[in-house]
């Protein structure tokens, strides 16, 4: 294996870091698999993340004086577990088989070119899923069918914020009130008997589970700044998510809150 | 136990739903709802059957039962544990406790009669602190299961077959 210019690895770890970032895995995750690809090609890589940038050093270790330090934005995506697994993969397979970087650089356009599964499918699987939620704490079948319709609304609508580009904290406090709006229609309408289960339910697809786990791990693998900030902006979101829920109930005038 | 049934018939399609919409590969799904369906069920047999008091602690031995039972999972389909456990654990978030505890404040903010006001504050504390509770014990439970098998869940990935045909 033919060890690569210090600049031609820097670009493929960078574009790398940035892509596994973006996809919510954990930082030790991250941190891992670059290492064990730059260690493959002879170079030590040292990584300090942060939740806007995370800034990249690259060091030969024949020859300290070649090295390379990048300050790179972080990409926000939509979680992406395929992402994660393939290029955990790629890691492993660099390491293993002992790919040029030309290849390492073909598979990984690959992976990060490959479809998502198509976005109606996943609108009504989570709408399903949402509605079950509503089932689980108790709700009735004509909460669940509310609950369904509600998550259906609030998706379509998020998915056209996100295409418009709208801020992510104004796109959950939009979309919890109306998923809670239609929820609330239906119960003025006497379609559900347990209103709260469904109002309740209405906006859990919005809750930032995953994110949460994820810092939680940050914070107890001494990833302590880069978890805080996780946790930090879970806080915005749920805050925003409650926000937008108020806002229906305040415009309804629901008993609960008299 | 018609109910538990019923209970894991839920978190099962609660689990498949919210694990699809993370763009997972279609084999770990299966995974994914099948653990919630145990996660759950678990949570609901702690309670109900072995009349286990404290919510959390009932969440917290069903999220680490989940975690090892997920680097099982994980081994056998060689992917990350975190693609299978984590959309599992979502049907035990608490967000019926925390929608009611936002309910409370925002009534004893509200509200002008002391009385009132102290009940809507005890309320709002109780339902925040099982909310927060269940969530720690939630994302602990799971955390500790994959600190425990820290290297071996960064070598399930090891050996895939995809890459030999390309390459």
């Amino acid at each position: 294996m033919k060890k690569p210019q210090v600049q031609a690895l820097s670009d493929f770890l960078t574009e790398y870091t940035k892509l596994m970032l973006s996809s919510g895995t954990y930082t030790a995750r991250v941190s891992k698999c670059v290492g064990r690809i730059a260690q493959i090609y002879g170079y030590e890589v040292n990584i300090n993340f942060f939740f806007h940038h995370f800034s990249i050093n690259i060091v030969d270790k024949d020859d300290n004086s070649i090295n390379r330090t990048y300050i790179i934005p972080n990409k926000h995506a939509h979680l992406n577990f395929k992402l994660i697994l393939d290029l955990s993969a790629l890691s492993w397979a660099i390491y293993d088989k002992k790919y040029e970087l030309e290849n390492a650089k073909k598979l990984f356009y690959q992976i990060s070119t490959q479809k998502k599964h198509p976005y109606a499918l996943t609108l009504l699987l989570v709408s399903l899923g949402n509605a079950a939620f509503c089932r689980l704490f108790g709700g009735d079948f004509g909460g669940f069918c509310l609950v369904f319709l509600g998550t259906l609304a609030g998706l379509s609508l998020r998915y056209i914020l996100t295409k418009i580009k709208i801020d992510l904290r104004i796109q959950y406090l939009i979309c919890a009130f109306i998923s809670s709006w239609i929820v609330f229609l239906g119960i003025d309408a006497n379609l559900t008997k347990e209103a709260d289960i469904a109002l309740g339910s209405s906006i859990l697809y919005l809750i930032p589970g995953v994110f949460f786990i994820n810092s939680i791990i940050d914070i107890l693998k001494d990833h302590i700044l880069m978890g805080l900030s996780r946790i930090i902006s879970v806080v915005i979101l749920v805050c925003c998510i409650a926000m937008g829920i108020y806002a229906t109930l305040s415009l309804s005038n629901y008993g609960i809150l008299q | 136990m018609n109910a538990l049934l019923n209970d894991m018939l839920f978190a099962a399609i609660a689990g498949f739903g919210f694990a699809y919409a993370c763009n997972p590969p279609l084999k770990t799904l299966i995974f994914s709802a099948l653990l919630a369906a145990i996660a759950h069920g678990l949570r609901f047999a702690l309670l109900n059957y072995f009349h286990f008091q404290t919510l959390a602690i009932a969440t917290f031995v069903a999220s680490f039962c989940i975690g090892c039972l997920g680097i099982l999972c994980a081994k056998i389909s060689k992917t990350p544990a975190e693609i299978i456990t984590f959309p599992a654990l979502i049907p035990m978030i608490p967000g019926i406790y925390a929608y009611q505890a936002i309910l409370y404040l925002f009534s004893f903010i509200r509200s002008e009669d002391l009385q009132a006001k102290t009940n809507f504050l005890i309320s709002f504390f109780d339902h925040f602190f099982t909310t927060l509770s269940v969530t720690l014990a939630l994302a602990v439970g799971v955390s500790v299961t994959l600190l425990i098998f820290f290297e071996q869940s960064f070598m399930m990935t090891r050996n895939r077959q995809e890459f030999k045909r390309i390459i």
